[in-house]
């Protein structure tokens, strides 16, 4: 089956090569951008051929390739927050052009620049894409002042916050495990620190991060709903710096600068929380109070490392990796208790230009997620543990085949290990020793081959247009899928583009989650022979207009249609389960809805306003007697607006507002009488009928930041103030339903009689102030 | 610098008081709950059946004893080996154990292994309820031994049974300390738990439990085996009850083999030894 499919491919992509030809009259600009200051290279940086309007933009590792016709032109490269780069070239032949550009201070403006940042969304036939730069995240709001990339893509539109306090999301109407987290191209099975309140994400470490929710490119793949892709930083290789700060409840510190100047750099970047000093301050204090509870020690850190190297004008190096880890622990004589979980990820690149129209880069990765639980009771302990881990190699390719295409090829190869379950239980008691293990693994062979073509057909008209075949070797079995690609954009004025995309993704592995909750100990479970791969159809249309060349309006309108989805029987039993796939149940799904998105970039007040209207519904045979039901990921209605204003050089004031509908949620509606047998009381227990019956409160909060900035000679510090929740909403973050039971049993005895029941709504965060130092030098 | 450790405290300190007071009492408004039958009939050896029926009811609504048990109506029979034994009206109430049952069986069952057994219920609109099931061997203890810890001369039963190789199994497990439970100063301990030979299947299953029995101390250990549909009640119940007071708990519908209505019918196959700690 595969070698079909390689054959079919290479045939396609021969097709791609050479149906168009060789312009052998053209020749090529090409070159890296990167950032004067810093030495970083500058992705989605504009190219444009004033003289023969042919235009381009740096790809991810800062590349591009402009063909256009011989002769003398003028070339002006462009990227928002930077001085526009112009010069004359006479272009007999190829020309190589390395450019670093200036960093432009807020507040000289010009005109190309303001709208260049929004003039690429009108003109790439990607839709339903976001981008988000470090600087704007960093200006937002914060709980507890901790910068939170997750929690800023969650005010965009299309995406539904699992919650508050938890980093699990929905993107138009997808399950919080159908989003693909790749940083530096290895994947992040889990996003969050503390149970949800964080993600993994260090802020300082981060360049930029792109969103897909739509309309995928052929090079990504593996879920249905959402790709984040997040860049490190390379490290500055002019000179050394350092930034970090300090805060409520963490601590960060960044250093970077050149191993080599203009040749290759480093990057350490480190964060950790201190609640338990706290906690352990408070505990020895009360060491002899008889009357005092130890307080458990919780504590996470990340650690973000990056090298690079620039081999020759042709090669470039990266090696990069992240350490995380959580650890939560409660030490007593009798009762020890430690839970500790976190991701490791390593990615070594290798970019090579084979010719100007040509480039390459080769990936390999590894990712390593795993939790750990160890419980210690007298002399009896008990261990139990699971992990997932990937070792990837991909390769992609860069070719600008004539002045109207540009193509994308590449593959992967993903090995994957499966964790489910590991146990040890094991007694110390010299009189009664023991010791028993038992693991439960699983491994599949995950492959992706893709080609796409960015087809200039007009001036009107782009497509962007490619297929993936994707396959799944777990054990005895080979699924594989044929995943079409298709985005076109017609421009009905210069400030208008018309736009529509369709793509279909395979999904070859899920998250298994029972609880409400994102928790730690959720796993990943691969297809096998019984668990087909989840599958994916989104439709997509909208328009895009620049108005006054400030503001960018983006509509759209989706439907996707989900296929092998899945759900757990009633009662199922998933953890530590040698067979799982025996409480899955498989159905359907669908989701539809509009966005509306109005951003505006540049100038002193920048910012968005964001609103969804969407629905979403799933149908399971063996769940609400096949009715369909909302999951948790419908929401109807989501409204985001997140303002930033520079008052002047030292201070910026930010505001967000969010408003969401509440999350479906299943509730008891009746209760039965269960006697049992043995000499428990009889209980009053009870019924659920209905999966997700009842819509909880609206959600709604309001922040606001103020940052305050200083320049003392050493270099640049500033104070975050930040309040989370400014009116103090009680937001529900559960609701617990609890039946009150009465003494005044008729029939005399001990059962206790319900008299009515009462419900409590649970909330996380109240008003919360929080300022954290930062600084930079 | 000083001054700013300051401000992270004071901040830190008024955030924990603030989030400790954000339970508040709401309204909610649920679908109706339409009320019907739960039935509950257990057959033991050498026992007749005992059966409860009672009626479901809104969980907002206060306990209606009147409407509760449901004493009139219901014509019931268990059949089994061609014999078709009918249920009368006899509600027993254990004032100790606050167990209640409605209805018994006119006769003595003796179970018989892999017997099925099957239960037929009207109430009085004609509604039909139906259940079966199958009575399973018991599964003895191999050794019921207590473990002694020398520093404190504190023991623990440990149990131990062989699993039927071959087939899925299902057990319930049940120990307590019939000395402590009778001392409202003594910490009871015991184990109340279902479980099945998921991946230990035909293998010695070894049980015990934190040390809790003094000298003189006596108890009793019950071995269940149990039927799939048993265990998914038993289980289905206290996922139900964990569910609706925690935000970790997955909200589960109640497993029944009641066709028509809502609960259990059951042979009870067990092994049960008393032991003292001398």
């Amino acid at each position: 089956m595969f070698k079909n499919l390689t054959k079919y491919y290479l045939s396609l992509l021969l097709v791609f090569v050479f149906s168009y030809g060789f312009s052998q009259s053209k020749v090529t600009i090409s070159g890296i951008v990167k950032d004067k200051e810093n030495g970083e290279v500058i992705i989605g940086a504009r190219i444009f051929s004033k003289t023969f309007t042919k235009q381009t933009s740096t790809n991810a590792y800062g590349r591009f390739s402009l063909l256009t016709e011989p002769g003398e032109q003028e070339i002006n490269i462009t990227y928002l927050g930077y001085k526009m780069f112009a010069v004359k070239l006479k272009a007999d032949k190829d020309i190589t052009l390395n450019v670093e550009l200036e960093p432009e201070g807020r507040e000289v403006e010009t005109t190309v620049i303001r709208a260049d940042g929004l003039e690429q969304n009108l003109n790439n036939a990607q839709m339903s894409k976001v981008e988000l730069s470090i600087n704007q995240i960093k200006q937002l709001p914060a709980i507890f002042g901790e910068v939170d990339l997750l929690k800023t893509i969650q005010l965009l539109p299309g995406i539904q916050s699992g919650g508050e306090g938890q980093a699990g999301f929905f993107v138009r109407g997808g399950g919080a495990d159908q989003n693909l987290i790749v940083l530096d191209e290895a994947v992040v099975y889990n996003v969050s620190h503390l149970f949800g309140f964080f993600s993994v994400f260090n802020s300082d470490a981060i360049k930029n991060v792109e969103l897909y929710k739509g309309g995928f490119p052929a090079q990504y793949g593996g879920r249905l709903s959402s790709v984040i892709d997040i860049n490190m930083k390379d490290g500055n290789n002019k000179e050394f710096h350092s930034e970090g700060g300090i805060g409520l409840i963490a601590s960060r510190a960044t250093i970077e600068g050149p191993i080599v100047k203009d040749k290759s750099s480093f990057l350490v970047s480190g964060r950790r929380t201190y609640v338990d000093v706290f906690t352990r301050a408070l505990n020895g204090a009360n060491s002899n109070n008889e009357n005092w509870i130890d307080i458990p020690s919780y504590y996470f850190y990340d650690l973000n490392t990056k090298l690079n190297y620039e081999l020759s004008d042709k090669d470039r190096l990266y090696l990069s990796g992240y350490f995380g880890r959580d650890d939560f622990s409660f030490d007593d004589p009798s009762f020890d208790f430690g839970f500790n979980w976190g991701n490791a990820t390593g990615t070594a690149r290798w970019n090579h230009v084979f010719s100007p129209r040509l480039f390459s880069n080769f990936t390999g990765t590894f990712t390593d997620y795993r939790y750990t639980i160890k419980t210690k009771i007298d002399d009896f302990e008990l261990n139990v543990g699971s992990r997932i881990q990937d070792w990837t190699l991909k390769s992609d390719f860069f070719y600008t085949a004539s002045e109207k295409h540009k193509v994308k090829f590449g593959a992967l190869y993903t090995y994957h290990k499966f964790g489910l379950g590991r146990i040890q239980l094991q007694s110390n008691d010299p009189e009664n020793q023991f010791n028993f293990e038992n693991d439960n693994e699983l491994f599949g062979t995950e492959l992706g081959l893709y080609v796409s073509d960015d087809w200039d057909v007009s001036e009107e008209i782009k497509l962007d247009y490619g297929v993936r075949f994707s396959g799944f070797l777990p054990k005895n079995k080979i699924y594989t899928g044929i995943e079409p690609r298709l985005a076109v954009r017609y421009r009905l004025s210069p400030n208008t583009s018309l736009k529509a995309s369709y793509n279909l993704m395979n999904q070859y592995m899920q998250l298994i989650s029972n609880s409400g909750a994102s928790l730690p100990l959720d796993i990943w479970f691969p297809s096998t022979e019984n668990v087909k791969p989840q599958r994916a159809s989104q439709y997509a249309a909208g328009f895009t207009t620049l108005v006054k060349d400030r503001i960018l309006l983006t509509v759209e309108g989706f439907y996707k249609d989900l296929s092998n989805q899945v759900d757990y029987k009633d009662n199922a039993q998933l953890f530590f389960n040698d067979n799982l796939e025996t409480e899955f149940v498989f159905g359907r799904g669908y989701a539809y809805g509009g966005e509306f998105l109005a951003e505006k970039k540049s100038g002193k007040t920048t910012g968005w306003v964001a609103y969804t209207l969407s629905w979403s519904w799933r149908e399971f045979n063996d769940i609400n007697n096949g009715e369909r039901f909302h999951p948790r990921s419908d929401s109807r209605h989501n409204l985001n607006i997140v303002v930033s204003h520079e008052l002047n050089k030292k201070f910026t004031l930010s505001a967000t507002f969010v408003y969401n509908s509440g999350n479906v949620i299943s509730l008891p509606t009746g209760w039965t009488f269960v006697n049992d047998v043995i000499d428990n009381a009889p209980q009053f227990v009870p019924i659920y009928e209905k999966r997700n019956n009842y819509r909880a409160p609206a959600y709604h909060r309001a922040d606001v930041s103020f940052i305050w900035k200083f320049f003392p000679k050493w270099g640049e510090s500033n104070l975050a103030f930040s309040i989370y929740n400014v009116y103090n909403r009680l937001n529900p973050y559960f609701i617990t339903i609890e039946q009150q039971t009465g003494v005044n049993n008729p029939l005399g005895g001990i059962l206790p009689i319900p008299v009515g029941a009462t419900a409590e709504q649970v909330s996380l965060f109240p008003i919360l102030p929080a300022v954290t130092w930062n600084y930079k030098f | 610098m000083k001054k700013y450790i300051k401000f992270l405290l004071v901040s830190f300190l008024a955030s924990t008081f603030l989030s400790s007071c954000l339970t508040k009492e709401i309204d909610l408004e649920l679908p109706p709950f339409e009320s019907g039958l739960a039935i509950e009939c257990y057959l033991e050896d050498g026992l007749p059946a005992r059966m409860n029926v009672t009626r479901t009811s809104d969980f907002f609504e206060p306990l209606d004893f009147e409407q509760l048990f449901v004493f009139s109506g219901i014509k019931a029979a268990v059949e089994y080996n061609g014999i078709i034994d009918s249920f009368t009206l006899v509600p027993i109430f254990d004032s100790l154990t606050g167990k209640f049952f409605t209805y018994t069986s006119n006769n003595i069952i003796n179970l018989t292994n892999n017997t099925t057994y099957k239960l037929t219920v009207i109430d009085n609109s004609g509604k039909v309820y139906t259940s079966q099931t199958i009575h399973l061997p018991p599964v003895q203890f191999d050794t019921v031994r207590l473990q002694v810890r020398s520093a404190d001369s504190l023991a623990f039963p440990l149990t131990q049974f062989t699993d039927i190789l071959g087939e899925a199994n299902y057990y319930r497990y049940f120990t307590k300390n019939l000395t402590a439970s009778l001392d409202s100063n003594r910490f009871e301990g015991g184990q109340n738990f279902t479980t099945n030979d998921n991946g230990q299947d035909g293998q010695i299953v070894q049980i015990g439990e934190g040390y809790s029995y003094e000298r003189g101390d006596s108890g009793t250990a019950v071995l269940y085996h149990i039927t799939r549909e048993y265990y998914d009640f038993l289980s289905s119940i206290d996922e139900a009850i964990n569910a609706a007071s925690s935000p970790f708990g997955t909200p589960t519908r109640i497993l029944s083999n009641i066709n028509g209505g809502t609960g259990i019918f059951t042979t009870l196959s067990y092994n049960k030894v008393y032991f003292k700690y001398e």
